[in-house]
């Protein structure tokens, strides 16, 4: 299949100052996000992964332009979003859609689902009333919310957590966006309702494949694994590891990707009891004071004096991307 | 089972919370019993009575929550918790039960040093002066392998990250040697990381102290790495409970089925994750008959009319018109 870059992200850094210093100026930075780049194909699906406080947020909200990076560039089908108005943008921005981990926080508690999904419509598009009906009862029937009917009348409070879930995604694909995020997308539902909003989140993917990308945000390789075909694998704002989600599972290369997998519970007791373990050490350090050289340094069982120097690059290792000196020469 | 093997029997416990829209049945006849340095997981939903369940034995119920029926026997002298006062269940509390529970934060005193803390539980139930207790406390924090533990002790909880203040709570909770440990998701508020180091802890306390432990989570991946007996909650009740091993690789209940369906796993490719359709019931009104058939792939007319009890079937216990001994 000929794929064509849809979303270009081009050393981009967020910093966040805090503290002032007598005469205004910051004196220190969190470097939520530091030097991320990467590429993403009409048609791909990348699973940001990392623990709290790696950036993956941020680095949405960035590529989202909710907010404006420190430096760095994002191209959206090639055109930089820094060079856009805020009008342009407030039109970019209906094919490119997010979906929030909290459904509730994400949907007006007084509006009905009717108002709430007809209002994308209403702002987007010149359709008509009865064209609008039409188009949200089809959005209803294609996130599986049946019989679509009931639902329109009813208000977010109404709906079980997996249902307005469904709500928002259907929210997300009512302009047919060409690029999804979806922040945590199962975190706050229930377990036996997670696998619905999994598969759902893939059925969107194979009808629509032809003409989007999905990028998944997630503390959880597990879940990116079943959603996507790429992961990047971040921390304390850096890219450590970028690739094919199953290679970096089968075989990681950075030792923080190994120790990330290692932790992963894995749900049987067999694997789970045999699998090699790889040793935790320390506690993820502070973004105000990061360690010297790479950042993983001070955690990692591997760390050369090179290490504690200076900050490793992202390499090519044959099938995938890594930043750690242990794959270059 | 023998009495003296056992440390906690519950029997036919039901836990009921008085609200203004009505009764919610969030513990709705359980019963089930825990050997001594066997660790059980209670898995469930969020709203199936696991917490519950976990709240009514240790008697830290909210106000409008009653234990309207059943008895908790403590062992070796099967006393029932269920009639102890206040009183008499705060130096059962600590002592012989230890409880880790989710939110560090909201169990960690703000304003007292994390070794006061830890020396403070000692005190209480073993009558050691403070010196002692304060030299105590530090050995629990370095066998809990917090770095620099003697300065530790002396920090407040919000100098400490989140893993190690889930190790101060491990390590108040295991201060009296209890003969057993509930936790309620001990490590939900935790990074994957920081998650298995803190698992691996417990799971080498348990075995150190000979604990049992009782552990409480939604999570079926962390009852796979340390627990030895599976019980699966659905809506205020047990639906199956078997050895971890049995459970994973022959789940029976339609619902265990869903439920392990539904988790990814780093092992599973996408075609593989299944979903249980619905969502789970509120308890103030639950359904008919099993409370699962409104979302059972294989439900049938005796499910809806009449409620599966409990059988003992190839060593484990089932709720389950289609699971027949």
């Amino acid at each position: 299949m000929e794929s064509h870059p849809l979303l270009k992200v081009e050393n981009v850094k967020k910093y966040f100052p805090i503290g002032k210093a007598l005469f205004g100026k910051s004196k220190q930075y969190v470097k939520a996000v530091d030097d991320v780049s990467f590429i993403l194909n009409v048609g791909g699906s990348l699973g940001i992964v990392g623990e709290s406080g790696s950036g993956k947020t941020t680095l949405a909200k960035v590529i989202l332009k909710l907010i404006e990076p420190t430096s760095g560039k994002v191209y959206f089908e090639g055109i930089d979003l820094s060079s856009l108005s805020d009008d342009a943008v407030r039109k970019l921005r209906s094919q490119m859609q997010m979906i929030f981990q909290d459904p509730m926080a994400s949907l007006n508690p007084r509006k009905k689902i009717k108002h709430i999904l007809s209002q994308v419509f209403k702002i987007h598009t010149s359709l008509s009333d009865t064209e609008i009906q039409e188009r949200v009862v089809d959005l209803l029937e294609k996130v599986g919310l049946n019989p679509p009917e009931l639902l329109l009348e009813r208000y977010p409070h109404e709906l079980s957590g997996g249902q307005r879930q469904r709500v928002c995604i259907a929210r997300a694909i009512a302009l047919n966006p060409k690029l999804i995020i979806a922040d945590e997308p199962v975190s706050a539902l229930d377990v036996s309702v997670r696998g619905q909003i999994v598969k759902l989140l893939l059925d969107i993917y194979e009808r629509y494949k032809n003409n989007m990308a999905y990028i998944i945000i997630s503390h959880d390789i597990a879940l990116i694994n079943s959603i996507c075909k790429d992961a990047l694998v971040m921390y304390l704002g850096k890219v450590v590891e970028i690739g094919n989600v199953r290679k970096i599972i089968e075989e990681p290369l950075h030792p923080y990707s190994q120790m990330l997998i290692s932790s992963i519970p894995v749900p049987n007791p067999e694997t789970a009891r045999s699998r090699k373990r790889m040793p935790i050490g320390g506690e993820i350090p502070s973004l105000i004071n990061p360690p010297r050289g790479c950042y993983f340094q001070p955690r990692c069982p591997y760390a050369m004096e090179k290490c504690k120097e200076k900050t490793p690059p992202l390499i090519n290792a044959g099938n995938r991307f890594v930043a750690c000196y242990l794959y270059m020469e | 089972m023998a009495d003296h093997l056992r440390i906690l029997e519950i029997s036919d416990l039901r836990t009921y919370y008085y609200t203004s829209r009505g009764i919610v049945k969030a513990v709705d006849g359980v019963t089930l019993d825990l050997k001594k340095s066997e660790s059980l997981a209670i898995v469930g939903e969020s709203g199936s009575g696991k917490s519950t369940l976990a709240y009514s034995i240790t008697k830290l119920l909210p106000d409008n929550a009653q234990i309207v029926n059943g008895n908790i026997w403590l062992y070796p002298e099967k006393i029932d918790l269920v009639k102890l006062s206040n009183d008499e269940m705060k130096k059962i509390r600590g002592r012989r039960i230890g409880m880790v529970f989710q939110d560090p934060m909201t169990f960690l005193n703000p304003v007292m040093k994390v070794g006061d803390q830890i020396a403070e539980a000692i005190m209480y139930h073993q009558g050691s002066t403070k010196k002692e207790a304060r030299l105590k406390a530090v050995e629990l924090l370095e066998k809990l392998r917090i770095p620099d533990a003697f300065n530790v002790a002396s920090r407040y909880p919000h100098q400490l990250s989140g893993g190690m203040k889930q190790r101060v709570i491990i390590a108040i909770a295991v201060s009296c040697n209890p003969a057993l440990l509930i936790a309620d998701e001990p490590t939900t508020a935790l990074d994957v990381t920081v998650q298995a180091e803190v698992l691996e802890l417990l799971r080498s306390l348990i075995n150190e102290f000979k604990m049992s432990l009782l552990l409480v989570t939604h999570d079926l991946g962390i009852v796979a790495e340390i627990c030895d007996r599976v019980a699966i909650m659905y809506a205020g009740k047990i639906v199956e409970i078997a050895d971890t091993y049995g459970l994973y690789s022959n789940p029976k209940h339609p619902y265990t089925i869903g439920l392990l369906n539904a988790v990814p796993s780093i092992y599973k490719s996408s075609n593989e994750i299944g979903g249980i359709k619905g969502a789970p019931p509120d308890l103030v009104n639950p359904p008919t008959g099993c409370r699962f058939s409104p979302r059972c792939p294989y439900v049938f007319d005796r499910c809806i009319r009449e409620e599966p009890p409990l059988r003992q079937v190839d060593g484990r216990a089932v709720a389950c018109w289609l699971v027949q001994g």
